[in-house]
Parts: structure tokens; C-alpha cells; sequence
């Protein structure tokens, strides 16, 4: 053995020296030649003789090249490439065989690659920004407010900049006015839009294409009003031609555009397309408070752990500098995370989880493959021991099993890669609402490499299993060449690993179902919780931003803008209601207004005559909201009213809450009527006058959140709801835009989607999984199943003369069959039993997917042991059919 | 080729390059001389086999070879026996001692027969 390593080192080295050698033979001979050459002058032959005759004498130069070059050749890679050969006739011989093999691995391997390029794309792969290695979010708790997310301010954003010691940039934006109406040229367009500060796009290192970018000068208040834009939106807008100096008019406000974004650049997933500056105030800016997003670079080889020190030295010093916040009682500590973590969030968790499972149906894949590997080399033993016989040693053999297998693997790892580039379009289409578009998913080096190296893996697997079967009773070969071709004698050895891989593929396969259960039970349950609507499919929503500007100048007169911007809103949805079908209609102020939106507002909420002492006031989301808003999502009225317009306009101190909240402060829906509630502990204090059903803010799986509901109040954009048998037409939208129009023709519907839409989207991630797991386990339940049919069949093949005889002794046909469904149950049994043990143990992994399932729950795993158990009785009773339809007479003739 | 009458016998070559080597280290022009002048001009190396030999030998370890230049100032590669090598050559040389005589005493034993 040492010596045959040995030797392949030798090879190698010369392999790598082999144009230095190269180089020496030539040399060599030409030494050799001119010696000869200058022996024959000696000898007195003239000079051109001389070189003659020795080339006479060295006898054809290139031959004997060639062959001292033979003896430096990789002769190694030749033997490979001959065994493979002949591995690949053997298979073509066996097309069967061959075809069910592949197709398994090119499944298996298949799926692994495009789950793992997913995985690789999203998890793996650094955000696409330069030096992200350094990009953090800068995010605070507040455990004393239940907060485990706090968002940055101008505060945190000002503080930060001026006092850190490890953050070399400090950034600040938000998408509170998107989308934004730009007018002026052309119809009147929503478009989304981001405020920054002048660092964050360099923070993310998308300097300009054209143009520059925003400078310090650009965040003073009172500058003149820029805007950089989206590559797309060149495109599309000035049709690619030199935007400088031409000027948006964005939200009534015109501004000069001085940049364009490169190509590459995305904000994460958000498709803006317009930043302009955010211009943060500093004066009466208060810490800790919440009002917008903060994002950093670190200096070079800090941590995180530093960063975090770092904040908390600051924090006392922000807490003095911007007066107003209470630190103690919020608790408030440095939270930061890696932009990376950011994005991805817990994603991170379903995908391993997903990749897990996939990994899970390439064992069984894998389990199926040796064990047909197996078959096949049982009954190639006779053809083996002749090859034994004849003087191959078991290194030989192995050899030939093995090469057959690598072929195998080989056209597996690429007919799975064809099956990765087919499925992958799938996969993303099912995740297609969850996973960050920022992260380019693709079938790159990596993964390829990594296809290579699982195909190279599995092959090792499923070969190696019938390589040792060979190598362990090769003393046995002779007995079966003695026996070849007359019984099916065949090893105990042989029984045991096939038994043993069908038992394996049957507990992964029950694993791997009990999860698909799970996730189905997850689904079921999400789709009972009371949404706190009806029929979210009816509802159409859509956002419309009333720029304060475009309120026309004439109509200013006497009335705050601001008063004018609520009744614009209400003649709009008076119009909206008179559209035809059109059930009934409201809003909601601002764009984060909408159940399931993933969006929302949160405020300190105070019961008026309990004081501080009580505790710190609770966060309670906050909700301003039209008459007919609830009417129109059909929330059912708990107690008291809705709101009518004279609530609204002039707003009057009146609110809704939500029946958790009434319940929680007050005991019941009816007790919370005529109570107030401010947000302070001194008021202004606000009239409950009616309380509604609770609706889901942030996902079904997470509870619905105590919310005090406000009357409509004056902002810009507002998010419309309408009710009507006719949504989802196009005539219908239509019919709203023109009902948008007659109001005010300058505006423009953004966000269009129905209800059902953020409905469906708030259980995407449940649903991915649960069709991603659905899928590995119908596959693992097939190839399981598989596993199960060919065994019986096989072990029907080979007991033919046993059943011959048993026929022929009087055994009814049924009693035969049922003698081999039995067989196959008791190995499933164990299956099921080691599956149940290691599903216990491996479906807690996937609690966090759950919800209102335990990763235990008794009736998920016993319904699907027993629905694997009918299954592969079913397959076995199918495949003993061979058995008992036997021919005792032809069987025992054919001895 | 046609069969020359100095042809090396099959198996042979190996050995005896390793003995032109037992002295001296030497390039493969002073091998063939040295097996020419040993032999009395009667084995004459096909040039066709020596370096294809020599490439073998150096890869199982028998000899080494190194880059030297010649009286004439000239490079070339030299041979020399490794520590394996001599012991081989020790080995194929009681082999051969042993073969040689036998194949004589079967001939000679013939012809006495032939004789009787």
C-alpha cells in the first residue's frame, strides 16, 4: 500500500515537472548525439558523416522521446478514465438500472443545489454593498417599554456623529412621505422615495454615476431642495439623457436633480427611486426617542462588542445633550446588529431549516441509489467471481464496482445540476414575497463547486456500501461460482444492508413527513385566527399623498393647509363611495395604516387617574382612521361608536380602542366607554366612545396589539380602503382613479393591492415552508416507497423456488403474499419507530416556524406513522403480487 | 527495427545500466561507451531503450540524477546509483549469477546427453 502511495507521489511530481523534464530530454540527446558526433571526428570521419552516422547509430530521435516521456506520464488518470469506460458500457448494458439511478440522484442532488443556492445567495453571499462588513443598523432596546427594537432619531443621528469613537460614518433616513407625487411634466406620477442624510448613500457606497452626491451643505434646512435618482428612473423619466440641473417637482416642492445612482445600486429591498435630504433638526430633538432609521460604518477591525461599549458610554451623554427622554425608565441599552442580519432577519433560521429537510431527501436519495447498487451487485456476483477466478484480485473488483458507481455519480451531479437550473425559477417564485430582493440568488461558481463536491460525497456513499459487501465475503466467491446461475444463494450480509437501508430511508422519510404535518397544522391554525376583518379579498387599498403644495393657493385663505389636506381626503372618498358597487369606503392617515402592513405607529398611552407610580406608560399602537373605516373592513363594534365626521373635522377628543386594551385597563368592552386616555400623564385626555374587535397589526402569528384608534388627522398620505364586489377588475380601478381625479387631477394611486394581498403576503413565509417541506415529503414518501417496492420484489425474485414450493405444497397464494407484506411491515415498523424517536428530537429544531402546534404534538406524528405504515403496505402488497402469481410448475422446472 | 546482433536481452538492461553506474555517477552517452568498451563492442544499446530506462529507473528510485557540466564544458545530466539502487543491483546480480549458471549447466548437460 505505501509503496503504491508512494509511487503516485512520484507520478504527481513529475506531473509538475513535466515540462522541466520535458526540457532535459531534449537536452540530453542532443549531449548524446554531439559526443557521438565528436567521437566519429576522432575516429576520422568528415564532419557531416560524422552527425550522420551518430544519428545512425541513436536510431530516430521522437521515438525514443516519446518513449522516455511515456515513463513520466499521469498513468494513473489513463487507468482512471479506461475503468470509467468500461463503468459506462456496464451501465449501458443495464438501462433499467441506469435510468432509475440517475433520475434518484439527479432528484436528490438536484434539490440540494438549488435549495443551497438559495441559501448561498441569501445567507451565505455578503450584502452587495462595498466593505459590508462594516455596515451596521444602529438599533437600541428599551426593555423597561417592552421595546425590543427601538429605532434611530436625529437625536441618536447628531449625538453618534459628534461623540463616537468607533463609527466612521453615521446615517439617518426614512421612508415616511414615499411615495411622493412628482407633477410637472406629463401625468401626475407616485413614486417611491427615501429621505436621507447626505452620509447614507455613501455609507453604502453608491457614489453617483452622474453627478455627485449629497453633500453637508445639502442637510441644512433652508438650502436649496435637491434630489438624486434611481438609475431606472433616468431611464424612464429623461429617457437616459443629461438629467443635471433639470428639476422635479416633488410633492409641490421643486427639486434640482444632481445625481444619478449607478446601475447596481438597490436600498436594500425597497425600490426607491428618489432620495432627496432628509435635513434632521437638531433643536428639540429628544433621546431616546424613535423617528426614523439609523445606519453606520464602523471603523476598520471594530467589533460589534466595541460599537456596543461605544453607545453605551454615549448614551448619559445624549441623554443630557437632548433633553426630554427618560433613560432609566426605558432601560435602554445598545442593540446593534449587522446590516446583514438586518436584511436577512429570521429568514436565517427557515432556510437552514429548509436546507436541512432538502439535505435529508439526498440521504434517502442516496439510501435508494446503494441500495439498487446493491441488487446489482448481487447478481453480477457470479460474472465477479469469474473475474476473481481469473486471477483479479478484490482490489480489481472493487475497482469495477466502483467505476460503475462513479459513473453513476458523475451523470447524477450533472443531470442534478440541469434539475437545479429547472427548480430553482420555482423555488423563487415560492419565496418570491420573503426573501430580500437585495440578494441575488443564482447558480454560481460556488455552487457548482459545492454540486460537485455532494455528488463526489454521494457517490463515495452509495459505492462504498457495495464495495465493502464485495470485499468481506470475497472468500465466498467461489462457492457462489460453484452455485452461479442455479440458485440465488446469495450473502447474509447482503439481506442486512439492504434491510438496514430501507429501514434508515423510512425513518428519514417519516422525519421529514412530520415536519410537512407540522407546518401543515401551522397553516391551518394561521387561517383560523380572526384577522379582525372580513373578506380581505373585496377590500382594494391603495395609498394617495396630497402634496401640501398642490392644495391650490386660492383655497389657502382663511383655512390651515394643513385642515385642507383632511377635506380634500374626505371629498375623495365621498367620490370613491358614489363609484358603482362601491360597498363603502375609508382611510387611514399616513402609510402605515393598514392591518398586516408590517408597518406601524407606536405611542406612550396614558388611562387618565393613574400616574407614574403605576409603572412606565405602555407602548400602544396607534391608529388615526375616517368614518366608515371599520365599516368598510367590517371589524365588528364591540361597544359604543364609530366615528362620525364631525369627529373628524374639526377634530374632536374622542378615540376608539381595540377590545384587548378595554379589557386589560378596564375589565370589559363596556366598561371603557366614557373612560379617557392621553398621551401624557397631564392629558389632553380623549373620550373612549366606542371600542372594536382586535385587529392583526404585525402578522397573524403575532398577537393583535393593544391599539387606541385616533380621528383621521392631517397628513399628507393616506391609505384608502374601499369595499366592493368588483375588486380585482380593471374597470374598477379605473372607476377610482377617475373618482381620484375629479377631486384633483395631480394625483396618483400608489401601493395598489387588495387586503387579501397583505393577507396572503403576512403568511408567506408559512406557506414557502410549508410547500417547500410538502414537496421534500411527497419525494421521500416516494423514494421511501420505492425503497420498499423494489426490496420486496427483489426478495421475491430471489425466493422463487422457495415460494415454488411452497405452492406447489398447497400454500394458498394469499398466505404467500401476506408472508412478504409482513416481512416488509415488520421493517418499516422499525423504521417508523427509529423515525417517531428522531423526529422528536429533530422537529424542535423547527419550532419557531410553528404556531399553535407543538413541535410534539402527539396527533401530527402518530397520523403520519400510521399513514407511512398504510402506504408501504400498500407498496409491498403491490410488489408481493409477483409472488403469488407465480407458476409453481414453471418455478420448480425451471431448477 | 531490425534485430541487431548486440541486442540487449529482454529484462537485462536494467541491470546492467545499474552496474555501468556501480563506479561512478555518469551521463547517458558515458553509459552506452562504458557498456560498448565493458562488452568488447558487443552489446550496443538501442538509444531507443537507454533514456526511456533511464526515466524509469530514476522514477522507482533506483538512481538520481543531477545537472553537471562535463570536461568539455558542456551540461549534462548525470546518473547515479541511490542507496535502493545498489542494494537492487546487488540483488539482481546474485540472481543473475545464479540464473546463468543453471541456464549453462542445462546446456552444457545437453550436449553431453546429445553425445551419449
Amino acid at each position: 500500500m505505501m509503496r503504491r502511495v508512494r509511487e503516485g507521489w512520484r507520478r504527481l511530481r513529475s506531473l509538475r515537472r513535466r515540462k522541466e523534464l520535458e526540457i532535459g530530454l531534449d537536452e540530453e540527446i542532443r549531449f548524446h548525439i554531439d559526443s557521438q558526433t565528436e567521437k566519429n571526428l576522432r575516429a576520422g570521419m568528415a564532419p557531416d558523416e560524422a552527425r550522420r552516422q551518430a544519428l545512425i547509430k541513436f536510431g530516430g530521435v521522437e521515438p525514443a522521446k516519446e518513449r522516455a516521456r511515456d515513463q513520466f506520464r499521469w498513468a494513473f488518470v489513463e487507468d482512471f478514465l479506461r475503468d470509467l469506460r468500461y463503468g459506462g458500457r456496464a451501465l449501458r448494458r443495464a438501462p433499467g438500472f441506469t435510468t432509475v439511478a440517475t433520475l434518484t440522484l439527479a432528484l436528490g442532488i438536484g434539490a440540494t443545489t438549488a435549495m443551497f443556492s438559495v441559501v448561498n445567495g441569501v445567507l451565505l453571499r455578503p450584502l452587495p454593498y462595498p466593505e459590508q462588513d462594516r455596515l451596521i443598523e444602529l438599533v437600541h432596546e428599551a426593555p423597561g417599554l417592552g421595546i425590543a427594537r427601538l429605532l434611530a432619531s436625529p437625536a441618536v443621528y447628531f449625538g453618534y456623529r459628534d461623540h463616537s469613537q468607533t463609527f466612521e460614518a453615521v446615517g439617518l433616513w426614512d421612508w415616511d412621505s414615499s411615495p411622493v407625487t412628482v407633477t410637472g411634466s406629463g401625468e401626475p406620477e407616485a413614486v417611491r422615495s427615501l429621505e436621507v442624510t447626505h452620509e447614507v448613500l455613501t455609507i453604502l457606497g453608491a457614489d453617483p454615476l452622474v453627478g455627485r452626491g449629497f453633500r453637508e451643505a445639502d442637510d441644512l434646512p433652508g438650502s436649496v431642495p435637491t434630489a438624486i435618482i434611481s438609475y431606472g428612473y433616468w431611464q424612464r423619466h429623461f429617457g437616459g439623457a443629461d438629467p443635471l440641473g433639470e428639476t422635479l417637482v416633488v410633492d409641490g416642492i421643486p427639486r434640482q436633480v444632481i445625481g444619478v445612482l449607478p446601475q447596481w445600486f438597490r436600498f436594500f429591498d425597497y425600490p426607491a427611486e428618489i432620495f432627496y435630504p432628509r435635513q434632521p433638526v437638531r433643536s428639540g430633538a429628544v433621546f431616546p426617542s424613535g423617528d426614523g432609521r439609523g445606519i453606520a460604518r464602523l471603523k476598520e477591525g471594530v467589533t460589534l462588542g466595541e460599537a456596543n461599549a461605544d453607545i453605551a458610554r454615549m448614551i448619559p451623554i445624549l441623554s443630557e445633550e437632548f433633553p426630554g427622554g427618560n433613560v432609566k425608565e426605558w432601560r435602554l441599552a445598545p442593540k446593534l446588529r449587522w446590516l446583514k442580519d438586518t436584511v436577512v432577519g429570521d429568514l436565517r433560521d427557515t432556510l437552514w431549516l429548509l436546507m436541512g429537510t432538502i439535505g435529508l431527501l439526498l440521504l434517502i436519495a442516496c439510501a435508494n441509489v446503494a441500495n439498487l447498487v446493491l441488487v446489482r451487485t448481487e447478481t453480477r456476483r457470479p460474472e465477479l467471481a469469474i473475474r476473481a477466478a481469473l486471477g483479479a484480485g478484490w482490489g480489481g473488483i472493487a475497482r469495477v464496482v466502483f467505476a460503475e458507481s462513479a459513473v453513476l455519480g458523475l451523470a447524477g451531479g450533472f443531470a442534478g445540476l440541469s434539475v437545479a437550473y429547472v427548480s430553482l425559477p420555482l423555488l423563487l417564485s415560492l419565496g418570491a414575497a420573503d426573501l430580500p430582493h437585495v440578494m441575488t440568488v443564482r447558480i454560481d461558481p460556488t455552487v457548482m463547486l459545492v454540486t460537485l463536491g455532494i455528488s463526489v460525497l454521494v457517490t463515495l456513499m452509495f459505492a462504498l456500501i457495495p464495495v465493502f459487501h464485495v470485499a468481506l465475503p470475497k472468500l465466498q466467491l467461489a462457492g457462489v461460482l460453484r452455485g452461479a446461475g442455479r440458485s440465488g444463494t446469495e450473502g447474509r450480509e447482503s439481506h442486512r444492508a439492504r434491510h438496514l437501508l430501507v429501514v434508515f430511508q423510512v425513518a428519514l422519510a417519516l422525519v421529514l413527513l412530520s415536519g410537512s404535518g407540522l407546518m401543515m397544522r401551522t397553516f391551518q391554525t394561521l387561517r383560523q385566527v380572526d384577522p379582525g376583518f372580513r373578506d380581505p379579498g373585496n377590500i382594494q387599498t391603495f395609498q394617495l399623498t396630497i402634496p401640501t403644495a398642490a392644495v391650490p393657493a386660492s383655497e389657502r385663505a382663511g383655512v390651515p393647509v394643513p385642515d385642507r389636506t383632511v377635506r380634500m381626503q374626505h371629498e375623495i372618498l365621498d367620490r370613491l363611495a358614489a363609484v358603482a358597487a362601491v360597498e363603502s369606503a375609508g382611510f387611514s392617515s399616513s402609510n402605515d395604516g393598514l392591518p398586516l402592513d408590517g408597518d406601524g405607529k407606536s405611542r406612550s398611552i396614558f388611562v387618565e387617574g393613574r400616574t407614574r407610580a403605576d409603572g412606565p406608560a405602555a407602548l400602544k399602537e396607534v391608529q388615526f382612521v375616517s368614518p366608515h373605516f371599520f365599516e368598510t373592513l367590517r371589524t365588528p363594534l364591540m361597544a359604543g361608536r364609530t366615528f362620525a365626521w364631525n369627529d373628524v373635522d374639526p377634530a374632536r377628543p374622542v378615540v376608539l380602542v381595540s377590545e384587548n386594551l378595554a379589557r386589560a385597563e378596564w375589565g370589559s368592552a363596556g366598561a371603557a366607554l366614557g373612560k379617557r386616555i392621553g398621551p401624557r400623564e397631564t392629558g389632553p385626555w380623549s373620550e373612549v366612545v366606542g371600542v372594536v374587535k382586535d385587529v392583526h397589526h404585525n402578522g397573524l402569528s403575532q398577537p393583535a396589539p393593544e391599539t387606541v384608534i385616533f380621528p383621521a388627522r392631517p397628513d399628507d398620505t393616506a391609505s384608502f380602503v374601499i369595499r366592493s364586489e368588483r375588486v380585482g377588475t380593471s374597470s374598477f380601478l379605473e372607476d377610482l382613479r377617475r373618482a381620484v381625479w375629479s377631486v384633483n387631477p395631480n394625483l396618483s394611486l400608489a401601493s395598489v393591492q387588495t387586503l387579501g394581498d397583505l393577507y396572503q403576503r403576512s403568511m408567506a413565509r408559512t406557506s414557502m415552508t410549508l410547500q417547500l417541506l410538502a414537496i421534500t415529503g411527497a419525494m421521500a414518501l416516494l423514494l421511501g416507497l420505492i425503497g420498499i417496492y423494489g426490496v420486496v420484489s427483489y426478495s421475491v425474485s430471489q425466493r422463487r423456488r422457495e415460494i415454488g414450493i411452497r405452492l406447489a405444497l398447497g400454500a394458498a397464494p394469499g398466505e404467500v403474499r401476506r408472508m412478504f407484506v409482513r416481512h416488509a411491515l415488520a421493517l418499516v415498523g422499525i423504521g417508523v419507530a427509529i423515525g417517531l424517536a428522531a423526529a422528536v428530537g429533530l422537529t424542535r429544531l423547527m419550532e419557531s416556524q410553528l404556531f399553535g402546534v407543538s413541535p410534539l404534538d402527539p396527533l401530527t406524528h402518530l397520523a403520519v406513522a400510521l399513514a407511512l405504515l398504510a402506504a408501504a403496505g400498500l407498496a409491498s402488497y403491490l410488489s408481493a403480487h409477483g409472488a403469488s402469481a407465480l407458476d409453481p410448475v414453471e418455478v420448480l422446472k425451471g431448477v | 527495427m531490425t534485430r541487431e546482433k548486440g541486442e540487449v536481452l529482454q529484462g537485462t538492461l536494467d541491470m546492467l545500466v545499474l552496474r555501468a553506474l556501480q563506479l561512478e555517477p555518469m551521463h547517458g552517452w558515458g553509459i552506452t561507451e562504458r557498456i560498448e568498451q565493458w562488452s568488447e563492442s558487443v552489446l550496443q544499446l538501442g538509444q531507443g531503450t537507454l533514456y526511456p530506462a533511464l526515466y524509469r529507473l530514476e522514477r522507482q528510485g533506483l538512481i538520481g540524477s543531477e545537472w553537471r557540466v562535463t570536461e568539455n564544458n558542456r551540461r549534462a545530466r548525470y546518473y547515479s546509483l541511490t542507496t535502493k539502487g545498489r542494494r537492487h543491483l546487488n540483488e539482481e546480480l546474485v540472481q543473475w549469477r545464479r540464473m546463468s549458471r543453471a541456464i549453462n549447466l542445462v546446456l552444457e548437460a545437453t550436449l553431453d546427453g546429445g553425445r551419449a
